[in-house]
């Protein structure tokens, strides 16, 4: 199960991406912008890729990044 | 377990923020020209470095307690640089700049959590004020822009925001000077600032900060670094505060930026000084260095941190130094080296102690007096800040000179 970003609080610093062992992650720019210096945000581009070691979770500067709790057995 | 979120804050001593309030001082008049301020309040923006005529300066903005009262361009940016760049550098309030450029809301508050601790959370909450600086594609901005903030209001939390957004390519250097009315005898002076600089951009940031006991002073500043570019922090405090906690973080997220955090103070009196940096690297290539000195006076205590944290292969350097003068004063370092890499360089020198008496039996064996001797050292200690611009060489002269005196 990938991370799920919570992009209102992702500052875009690039620990997350530096830390996963798979590639899954990758920062991605906003558009609405007049400046040059646009604001960055991880996003999980190959979710298939992802090996749920939950590295970017711990690393994340900022606690943007969150696993999903496995569903509970019936 | 370590601890997760930005070291922005979080440190330093603590204290009741309820006793403070961010609108008990009168609004005041907007100036026309820095002219226009009066013989006492030019005096202590002087001890800061303000320029009234604003000679050498690209631009000057002034807030006396929660008000403005004064943002213009100098006249060499007028002629000059908006000849040569039209619109290049724009310098505002943040309300006013956040309502013509609404995709603003996408910058502000977002390397400084609002909820880092009670400081940012009120800081965000009771703001007023601050200046919302935008250097453009290329702009070389070469003369400096002084930012004034002085505190005339008993029991005033002055609380500014200062946003800045350094376009690909450009200059800025900012001289900020944060300074009180001595008639005042206790005020908090909280600051966020926000610092994005964009490729090969390149931002110099000095505080120059004077105030008295009485005085707490919280600057949290945030910094992102894309790629090339580079940001540079001073600061020197050359008053007494009861109280500073100043913790700059950098994000060193581009190939090949650079970060430089240097912090030089003499801490006397019963103040507490809590003063570092942190620098994170996760752009390959990326290097900075956070330089920290003391000289430690009174019953005062200084705690020096100072964090590097590598995700890519960098080069970091950090250095603690603190110089003890008296018998009553502390001093603690705590370096913190992280690296997640193998090909990442991370160094680090601290040293806390007392002025060695086989050097003073030195140079008192080639004439000079005890003091003589220890002020030599000292100058020695404060002079070695290779890096620091020529035009604060200054204001470290006046710390070496202060620190005579309380030798003496």
């Amino acid at each position: 199960m990938p991370p799920s970003v919570d992009e209102e609080r992702c500052i875009g610093c690039g620990v997350c991406i530096r830390v996963c062992p798979s590639s899954a992650l990758r920062l991605k720019a906003e558009e609405a912008s007049s400046s040059e210096v646009r604001r960055l945000y991880c996003e999980v581009y190959r979710p298939e890729a992802c090996v749920d070691c939950g590295r970017c979770v711990e690393e994340c500067l900022v606690k943007a990044l969150s696993l999903a709790k496995p569903s509970a057995q019936p | 377990m370590e601890r997760r979120g930005l070291s922005i804050g979080r440190y330093g001593l603590d204290f009741d923020f309820t006793e403070y309030a961010p609108n008990v001082a009168p609004r005041r008049s907007p100036l026309r020209s820095l002219r226009d301020l009066g013989g006492v309040e030019r005096k202590y923006l002087e001890t800061v470095g303000l320029s009234v005529e604003e000679e050498g300066r690209a631009g000057s903005h002034l807030q006396q307690d929660t008000t403005v009262t004064y943002t213009g361009l100098s006249r060499w940016a007028k002629e000059y640089l908006e000849s040569r760049y039209p619109g290049g550098l724009v310098a505002e309030a943040p309300e006013e700049a956040v309502l013509k450029h609404p995709w603003l809301r996408s910058f502000i508050h977002r390397l400084v959590p609002i909820d880092l601790d009670k400081y940012t959370a009120l800081c965000t909450a009771y703001s007023i004020g601050g200046a919302f600086i935008w250097v453009k594609r290329g702009v070389k901005v070469d003369l400096p822009l002084q930012a004034c903030f002085l505190i005339e209001a008993e029991r005033l939390a002055q609380l500014p925001y200062i946003l800045v957004i350094a376009e690909p390519g450009s200059k800025l250097n900012i001289v900020s000077g944060c300074v009180m009315n001595p008639a005042c005898t206790t005020a908090v002076h909280g600051c966020i600032t926000e610092v994005f600089v964009g490729e090969g951009a390149e931002v110099v940031f000095n505080l120059i900060h004077n105030f008295k006991r009485g005085f707490h002073v919280r600057p949290k500043v945030g910094v992102m670094v894309d790629g090339g570019g580079a940001y540079i922090e001073n600061y020197i405090e050359v008053g007494e505060p009861t109280s500073v906690q100043l913790h700059p973080t950098v994000i060193l997220r581009g190939e090949g930026s650079r970060a430089d955090l240097r912090s030089f103070f003499l801490s006397r009196g019963r103040s507490n000084f809590d003063v570092g940096g942190a620098l994170i690297f996760t752009g390959g290539g990326a290097r900075g260095e956070v330089v920290s000195r003391a000289v430690v006076a009174g019953e005062s205590t200084v705690t020096m941190r100072g964090v590097l944290k590598a995700y890519a292969p960098s080069r970091g350097h950090l250095e603690c130094r603190s110089l003890l003068l008296s018998d009553k004063a502390r001093a603690v370092a705590y370096p913190n080296l992280r690296s997640l890499t193998p090909s990442a360089s991370l160094t680090h020198e601290a040293a806390v102690g007392r002025i060695e008496e086989e050097h003073i039996n030195y140079l008192m064996s080639r004439g000079l007096s005890r003091e003589e001797a220890t002020s030599v050292i000292i100058e020695g200690f404060l002079s070695a800040s290779k890096g620091l611009p020529p035009s604060l060489q200054g204001w470290v002269d006046r710390l070496i000179s202060m620190t005579a005196k309380e030798v003496m």
